[in-house]
């Protein structure tokens, strides 16, 4: 009795490796004697193990261990060693034992910073020294008071204390004694204040501005309208609202904090708050590092998006209006993005190889609560062909997502189970996604344990994770609501995986 | 009855250690953990190149990146040494930690890596320039891009089986999963790479 290919195809790896058990083994050898095809696809697997296996250049360690943990030391002055060493043992050894500390801790040790938020009026006129201009793209003007024409400055010109400066038609850099950088977004106002206590403070009027403090500085301040940040040697940015009612704080480096109203937040690196003159700062969330800093090297946002989606291979000659992208969206999956800006607004078009056919999929969207004609202008959806199909243990899916737009966006994550109903509703997850990355994070326990459920009543068949096919990730526009323009919605996503838990430090 | 069970090479009746390039790698982290720190040494040459290409072939990390989450891996394993389990192979452990490691380092840096790092990336390889080694960069870079298209799990196996030619069971308790599924990811992504690579590189380099 002969085996079939397909009884012994999921067995050649393990035959090229000698992992095979005994009956497994003898089973494969006496079907690849007689089978030409197998052997062929044997040899094709040996070869792409060969492949991988061929080196990276490059990975010899440039400095020895010694050295590495002996630089860790360096920065963790202090630090209990991290290797515990028992009797005999630890006296013999103790004068050779490096000491260090983990990274994690040498790092964090590298700013610190203090914010205070205080309300700022007007600001005295100080003595200190002003600044010296560094660049201006377009014209770096300053003024003594209001009452005063603005005078244009040049760069290595010395702009007064007490002075209001302003970024006109571009951006701009003034450094200031000892070390400190503020580089000014177009239009942004501050003022160079005075310096009490070492304390060197700067009235931000109008506009955004980063500041650069280095480390050991004494003490630095931005005053806002909305609120000020007092720091000693760290990077942030600070953006003034319109209505200079709030200012969004985002921390690059070190960690600063932030307080006003009575209220106090720690803002660390990669972290955001906002504040306002009323409450003082909320929650600090994840910041859009990659929003706030994008001015400095003269982005847009959407350009960021558009330079992410240019990793794509575009598939030409694809009916008109309509695109279809392949790409390398994550490292860990593939992903087919279609998108299809044309789309009459209330009519979906068939877009080219969704497997599930968009326009059923859509008129019968009376249950995921829009109607057809406030359908979608604009429709972009994701779908992750290649990810496991299998979820059961898995805890976690998660994935980043980067709104380019400037408001926030209702999406829906459809997720389908294979033998059910098309994108049972009751799977489905609403996300809201924030300007900038947003991190979604689904718990496939719950939606497994159907808690995550919209509709009322619909608590019923649970979902069974070992049947996921896929998800589908669709734009939803609330009734009433205006939808965005045609073509305005690129999503760039990122990193999608499923996990067993949280990531640690979250 | 002096005989010491615990030396396993016995040389000539003395006690004496075997040179640590001797050493098994379990031997060698029992021995750091009872504070024969020094030896960490031998460790951290022996494997600085597995996790290495490690980090940058499961994680498309760049050499930079991936020689600074090496040096995480091995300050992590180093500072948990009193924990080691002799029971576990040590590149079972090393692996294990080496994924957490690096899974979290591609998490907290993603948004900014996204925006800032495109720039070093590039910048980063150094070296010679040979026309030779420019091909073989080329086939390399071909392969990192095709391993990029496997899922984590088949990039994990694969990489540790074909390039740090693990053990299934090594490899199934560094991911702690199954021997069947390591069987299944390592099958699966290799005839997925394969695949991929003739579909995308097969005219450049035939396979």
């Amino acid at each position: 009795m002969s085996t079939r290919c397909s009884d012994i195809e999921h067995l050649l790896s393990g035959y090229l490796d000698g992992e095979l058990s005994e009956p497994d083994r003898v089973r494969v050898r006496a079907h690849l004697d007689s089978c030409a095809d197998c052997r062929a696809g044997l040899d094709a697997l040996g070869r792409a193990a060969k492949m991988i296996a061929s080196p990276v250049p490059d990975v010899q360690p440039r400095r020895s261990w010694a050295e590495v943990s002996g630089e860790a030391a360096e920065a963790g002055r202090g630090q209990r060693p991290a290797v515990k060493l028992n009797g005999k043992a630890e006296r013999r050894r103790r004068a050779q034992r490096p000491v260090f500390w983990p990274f994690a801790a040498a790092a964090a040790a590298a700013a610190l910073a203090v914010v205070a938020v205080y309300f700022a009026g007007g600001a005295g006129a100080g003595t200190a020294a002003g600044g010296t201009v560094k660049w201006a793209e377009g014209a770096l003007v300053a003024r003594a008071s209001a009452e005063e024409r603005w005078q244009v400055y040049e760069t290595g010109d010395a702009v007064p204390a007490g002075w209001l400066v302003r970024s006109r038609d571009g951006r701009s850099e003034v450094s200031l004694a000892g070390g400190v950088r503020l580089e000014l977004n177009s239009g942004a106002e501050v003022r160079l204040d005075d310096e009490t206590e070492r304390a060197r403070t700067v009235d931000l009027a109008r506009g955004e501005l980063c500041c650069a403090v280095p480390a050991g500085y004494g003490g630095f301040a931005v005053r806002t309208p909305a609120g000020s940040v007092k720091v000693t040697g760290t990077e942030f940015d600070v953006r003034l609202g319109e209505a200079r009612r709030h200012a969004e704080v985002t921390t690059f480096r070190g960690a600063v904090k932030v307080s006003a109203a009575g209220r106090t937040a720690k803002v660390p690196a990669g972290r955001a708050v906002t504040t306002t003159t009323q409450a003082g700062p909320g929650e600090t969330r994840r910041a859009s590092v990659l929003d706030a800093a994008s001015w400095r090297r003269a982005e847009r946002v959407e350009d960021l998006a558009r330079e992410r989606l240019a990793r794509f291979h575009s598939i030409p000659a694809m009916p008109e209006g309509e695109r279809k992208v392949l790409c390398d969206f994550s490292r860990d999956s593939d992903v087919e993005a279609f998108y299809d800006s044309s789309t009459p607004r209330g009519r979906i078009r068939r877009t080219a190889e969704l497997i599930v056919q968009a326009d059923t999929h859509c008129q019968g969207t009376g249950a995921m609560s829009f109607p057809a004609d406030t359908c979608l202008s604009s429709l972009a959806y994701a779908n992750t062909r290649s990810l496991e199909t299998d979820w059961s243990g898995w805890r976690w899916h998660r994935f980043e997502v980067y709104n380019p737009t400037l408001r926030k966006l209702n999406y829906q994550l459809l997720i389908k189970e294979a033998g059910g109903r098309d994108y049972e509703k009751r799977y489905n997850q609403y996300i809201w996604l924030d300007p900038g990355w947003n991190s979604v994070e689904v718990n496939l326990e719950q939606v497994a344990a159907g808690k995550l459920l919209r509709e009322k009543g619909e608590l019923g068949v649970p979902f069974d994770p070992a049947k996921a096919v896929h998800w589908v990730f669709a734009p939803l526009y609330e009734e009433g609501t205006e939808p965005p323009g045609l073509g305005e919605i690129k999503l760039v996503m990122d990193f999608i995986r499923l996990e067993e838990r949280l990531p640690a430090g979250r | 009855m002096k005989a010491s069970p615990e030396i396993p090479v016995s040389t000539n009746g003395a006690a004496e250690p075997a040179p640590p390039e001797q050493c098994g790698d379990e031997d060698l982290m029992t021995r750091v953990a009872a504070g024969e720190v020094e030896l960490y040494e031998e460790l951290y040459s022996r494997h600085f190149g597995g996790v290495s290409r490690f980090a940058m072939r499961v994680f498309g990390m760049s050499p930079t990146d991936a020689e600074e989450a090496t040096q995480t891996v091995f300050m992590k394993i180093y500072g948990a040494a009193g924990r080691y389990n002799v029971r576990a192979k040590f590149t079972s452990y090393l692996y294990k930690v080496a994924r957490n490691e690096c899974l979290k380092i591609v998490v907290k840096k993603r948004p900014v890596a996204a925006g800032s790092a495109g720039s070093e990336e590039t910048g980063a390889s150094e070296g010679d320039d040979s026309g030779r080694d420019l091909e073989g960069r080329e086939l390399g870079e071909c392969i990192a891009k095709v391993m990029g298209m496997l899922s984590l799990e088949q990039r994990t196996a694969v990489q540790l089986r074909d390039s740090e030619g693990l053990s299934y069971d090594e490899i199934a308790r560094s991911m702690d999963a199954t021997v069947a599924a390591v069987n299944t990811w390592i099958h699966r992504g290799r005839r997925r790479f394969m695949e991929r690579f003739r579909e995308l590189y097969g005219d450049v380099y035939p396979m």
